[in-house]
This record gives C-alpha cells, sequence and structure tokens, in this order.
C-alpha cells in the first residue's frame, strides 16, 4: 500500500494532535519536512552502530561511487559564481563569449564542459558548454549572444565529475598509478604462455594486475594481465584474476615493454587543526584526505587516477504535504519513515515551544532510535 | 603471520584492538614501527644467547646500482639500515652478491682506507670473493673485480626496518620473523622499556579538546 506526502502529513498531524495548516501553509511545511528529513538522516548517521540503523537508511547509502578525482579535488556542490564579463566580438557575435570567476577553485581545464546558471540585470543564462583560459577561480565559455545578460548578479557552476548528491562521508579510497617501478629484462613468449624476467625484485605478488603498453611482438602480451610469481623475478602472465587462463603469444618478442600498475588504499582525515608531523605527510601508500572549499580534497594530488567514496546521500525524494502520488516508500524503508514521522514531530514541538508534546515526543524518538 | 597481520596483531594488545582512531594510516604505521623496534630487540637477545638468527628474518633485495666506472666495476647503492650485532657477526648482513653466473659473495671491509687498499693489494686480490664492500650508514660503495661482468648486485641482510626492503609488500609478504618469537615482543612491549614506546601519542584536534575543556568547566 503506497504511502505518499499527503499520508505522511496525516500521520504526522495525528502525532502532534493538531492541525498542521494551522501552523504553516504547505510551502513552509514542505521546507519544515525537508529539515526534519534531514535531520533525522544525521541523527541516524551520528550513531550508526547496529544493522539496524544501516538497515533503515539503506537507500541512501552509496556504496564504491567511482569519481574521477584526477585534480585531486572532489567538488561536492555546485560553485557560486563571483563575477561575469561579457565579450561581444562584433565581426562573429557567435564567437562572444564570457568569463566567469568561481567562489572556490572550480578545478576545470581547458576542453572540460561545464553547466553555468548566471542571472543579470536585464536577461539569464544557462548555457553548458567547454570551457577555455582556465586558471584556479575562472575560465571562459562561448556564449553568443546570449552572453548578454547585463550587470552580473548571481549565478552558479556545475561540472561533470560533482558528486552533487553528497551529504555525508564514510571512506575514502584512492587509486594511484604506480609508474616504472618494474622493468623488463626479457620475455619468454610462446604459443602457450608468456613468462617476462624483471630486472630487479619486485613488489608483484600472485594475482596482482598490471597493464603492459609498448610491448613489439610477443602479439597478445600488452594490455591489463595478472601475474604469477614462478621466480625471484620472473613472472607469468594470465587473463584472469584467478590465474587460470595464461596469456599466449602469437608472434615471437622482439623488444619493449612498460609496465603500469594501479594499487587502492584508504585515505584518512587530514584535519586542518592539527599538526602535522613529517612522518604524517601523506603518501601514496598512505594518502590523506581534507575536507576544504566544499570538496574533497586528496593528497597526494600526483599520479591520483580516480576515488571511490561511501557516504550518505542528500534526501532523493522531498516529502511534499500536497502530493498523494508519490510513493514515500519506494526512496525510504518503512522503519525510517516510521522513525521520521516520530522525528517531525518532536521537531514541531520544538518549533512551537510545545514543552509538554516535547516530553510526550521525545521518548518515542528514543525509543525508535 | 604476514605483516599487516603483525600489525593486527601489536594493534591488539596496544589499544585493545581498536585502532581507527583520528589517524589510523599514521598509526598503522607507528605499530609497524613499534613492532620494528621490538624485533630488533627480540633478535638481539636471541643472537646473544645462541649466536645465530633465524633464516626467515632474513631478507633478498636487489641494489638499484650506481655504476661509477665505465667497466661497471666500482659502485655505490643506497641501501636500508641493516641491523647491528656484536661480534662475530658484526651486522646483519648475511652476503653481497653480484647477478652473474657463478658469483661468490663480496667482502666486508670496514673503512675506505682499506676498500682502496684491499683493491690494489697483491695477495688480497687473489682472496675468493669477487669484491669488496663499505657500508656508510645508508649507502654502499664497492668494487667488484674485473673480471666480474655483474648486471647488479643482490643482497640477503636483516633490515631493521623490513618494510624498507625494496620489493618488500606490506600487504602480501610475511613479517621477516618466526612466529613463535611474537611472545618474545609481547614481552619487550610489556616491559618497562617498551611502555615508553607504548604510551599513547594523541592526536587530538584542537577545537575538539576545546569542546572537552568547555564541557569540563561548566
Amino acid at each position: 500500500m503506497a504511502f505518499t506526502g499527503v499520508d505522511f502529513n496525516k500521520e504526522v498531524e495525528r502525532r502532534i494532535d493538531k492541525v498542521y495548516s494551522d501552523y504553516y501553509d504547505p510551502i513552509t511545511q514542505k521546507a519544515f519536512f525537508r529539515r526534519s528529513l534531514q535531520l533525522s538522516i544525521t541523527s541516524k548517521y551520528n550513531v550508526l552502530d547496529t544493522q539496524k540503523r544501516y538497515d533503515e537508511i539503506r537507500s541512501l547509502l552509496v556504496y564504491a561511487r567511482e569519481v574521477p578525482a584526477t585534480t585531486g579535488r572532489i567538488l561536492l556542490q555546485p560553485i557560486a559564481a563571483t563575477a561575469y564579463s561579457y565579450f561581444f566580438i562584433p565581426i562573429s557575435p557567435q564567437a562572444s563569449f564570457a568569463t566567469i570567476t568561481t567562489a572556490f577553485p572550480h578545478m576545470l581545464q581547458n576542453g572540460d564542459t561545464a553547466s553555468v546558471s548566471v542571472a543579470g540585470s536585464t536577461g539569464t543564462l544557462s548555457i553548458s558548454g567547454a570551457v577555455a583560459s582556465a586558471t584556479d577561480f575562472t575560465f571562459a565559455i562561448l556564449t553568443g549572444t546570449a552572453g548578454n545578460i547585463g550587470t552580473f548578479q548571481s549565478g552558479n557552476v556545475v561540472t561533470t565529475d560533482m558528486v552533487q548528491d553528497y551529504m555525508h562521508l564514510f571512506s575514502v579510497r584512492a587509486a594511484y598509478i604506480f609508474e616504472n617501478e618494474d622493468e623488463i629484462d626479457s620475455v619468454a613468449a610462446t604459443p602457450s604462455k608468456i613468462e617476462i624476467t624483471l630486472q630487479k625484485r619486485s613488489q608483484l605478488r600472485d594475482g596482482n594486475k598490471i597493464t603492459i603498453s609498448g610491448v613489439v611482438g610477443a602479439n597478445g602480451m600488452n594490455g591489463e594481465r595478472y601475474v604469477k610469481q614462478i621466480g625471484t623475478r620472473r613472472y607469468r602472465l594470465y587473463n584472469d584474476e584467478e590465474l587460470l587462463s595464461p596469456v599466449v603469444a602469437t608472434s615471437a618478442y622482439i623488444s619493449g615493454g612498460v609496465i603500469t600498475s594501479t594499487k587502492m588504499n584508504s585515505c584518512f582525515q587530514l584535519k586542518p587543526d592539527q599538526y602535522v608531523q613529517k612522518v604524517d605527510s601523506p603518501t601514496k601508500r598512505f594518502p590523506r584526505y581534507q575536507m576544504a572549499d566544499n570538496a574533497i580534497i586528496i593528497e597526494p594530488k600526483s599520479n591520483l587516477q580516480y576515488v571511490e567514496m561511501d557516504y550518505i546521500k542528500l534526501p532523493p525524494f522531498e516529502i511534499d504535504p500536497l502530493n498523494n502520488e508519490t510513493d514515500l516508500l519506494l526512496y525510504y524503508s518503512q522503519e525510517f519513515i516510521e522513525y521520521l514521522v516520530d522525528f517531525t514531530a518532536r521537531l514541531f514541538d520544538l518549533d512551537t515551544k510545545n514543552v509538554q508534546g516535547l516530553n510526550m515526543d521525545t521518548p518515542q524518538v528514543v525509543t525508535n532510535q | 603471520m604476514n605483516t599487516l597481520q603483525a600489525i593486527d596483531t601489536i594493534g591488539s594488545w596496544k589499544l585493545g584492538g581498536i585502532y581507527t582512531d583520528e589517524s589510523a594510516a599514521n598509526t598503522q604505521l607507528r605499530l609497524l614501527n613499534l613492532l620494528n623496534i621490538a624485533r630488533q630487540k627480540v633478535l638481539f637477545n636471541y643472537y646473544m644467547a645462541f649466536k645465530n638468527l633465524p633464516n626467515v628474518c632474513y631478507q633478498d633485495f636487489d641494489l638499484d646500482i650506481n655504476w661509477t666506472d665505465e667497466g661497471c666495476t666500482s659502485f655505490n647503492a643506497s641501501i636500508p639500515t641493516i641491523m647491528t650485532f656484536p661480534q662475530p657477526k658484526v651486522n646483519g648482513i648475511d652476503g653481497v652478491f653480484p647477478i652473474c653466473e657463478c658469483a661468490i659473495g663480496l667482502s666486508e671491509v670496514q673503512s675506505e682506507q682499506e676498500l682502496r687498499q684491499f683493491r690494489n693489494h697483491s695477495k688480497m686480490k687473489h682472496v675468493r670473493s669477487d669484491g669488496w664492500y663499505l657500508l656508510n650508514n645508508n649507502t654502499m660503495t664497492g668494487f667488484l673485480r674485473p673480471q666480474v661482468k655483474a648486471t647488479g648486485l643482490t643482497v640477503r641482510a636483516i633490515i631493521s626496518r623490513p618494510q624498507d626492503a625494496p620489493a618488500f609488500n606490506i600487504d602480501i609478504d610475511d613479517y621477516p620473523m618466526p612466529d613463535d618469537m611474537f611472545s618474545d615482543v609481547k614481552k619487550v612491549l610489556e616491559s618497562d622499556e617498551g611502555r615508553r614506546y607504548m604510551s599513547r601519542v594523541d592526536h587530538v584536534s584542537n577545537s575538539k579538546l576545546d569542546l572537552e575543556n568547555d564541557g569540563r568547566s561548566r
């Protein structure tokens, strides 16, 4: 049976034993529900110590979201634009462009796509396109004549790699490229197997994945391969992690070959007010993250490939007290909605300074915690 | 026991199994340092008692050689810190071998002067070794006999911090110490001397400390 925003509203009114609309109009009420929803999720996040609580907010948990992070920063929300300059080109009006200044580093590189929404005194502009002339805080974007919006008032910039549904973090894992650690000394390529000998002992162990490129001859050797150590410096190549299907060569090895590998390590938080000793400095083996500038900043940033994030996302669907169509149970678990009703009632008591209601509703929230 | 399991074991003794605090990555490194220090003491005591060392404590690694002459006979290379032992062993190096056929280990000398003398000495030139090496802190300097055509050098040694050995895979490789010596490590860590190392270094953020202080003053 569906449970809609209207049902939710009725349930809350039943719990607080008052006609809600006497206090708030539907728009304010919707905003109130939004606040209650966010606070209740945070309340669960703060005490995620039992399976019950994880189960309740299961629809909001994001696991191992892969985010490109080659710049070392993962932006978490649209960036405010602080200035907008339109450059009209009379000879070719279609080539007119605008330069936008952002409040935080936008991490865009020339050629990246950005979506810009700005409002001016005589018009608005919503445009998506490739950026040029990018510096840390500014970039240019082709607008044509539509860019003429008068005096700049406000605006924001959205980039493609932004994690806009981010709410609270669980963990971050960073994948780094390790290049030129191992050099190929010789290759024994046969129709039944390929074995490589490295110049030095390596950290490679059974089942490790490597990427081989630039090999001339030994057709079939280049690509993502798994290794099995068969000697001090000697490894056999496989197609699969289980090391069941050996890589075979259809031609003799001639020369070349570069080995790169990607290793993923957990990041730990670097707090801005902590004293950081040199031994605590982030490394590729022990990377760290810091929250700043509306972004997750990963250190070190060199050789960073991508990041996997586990986090709680923002509520995907707001509770509208007038909506009788959408089933909330498709977005939130039944248990969480029950908790949310209790929590909303308690928050209502707080907002309306209803001490008697608060005394009655608080135990309910605690019980359902 | 692999290295991560060893770290976890030390963690369980030190912090009751929970060391995912604010600086967990560093805590793991610090626990590893703690284990290394205890291992050094345990191995030293073992050597003093039995005048030998367990084979599993040795690590093999290839030197990153910088040849200092065109004929590839003299070299220097960086090397991780090697454990020291009293006579007759002197240090934790078991052997330094050229990577070539029929290699014979290099002989260790105690000074630069000796190194030069041995290279040119009429009799020492004929000692059955492929050359000589000298350890200077984290640098190894040496000479190979002219007829030795080596592509590199490999070392077998007991290293003070095992994770510093090139090619040591901290995620997978066994910690270079017999499992039955971990009880000795525990004894070292629980001794008065060990407690000094085990005192926890707090890494609490200032703001949190302020909050706690505020809480207490109310």
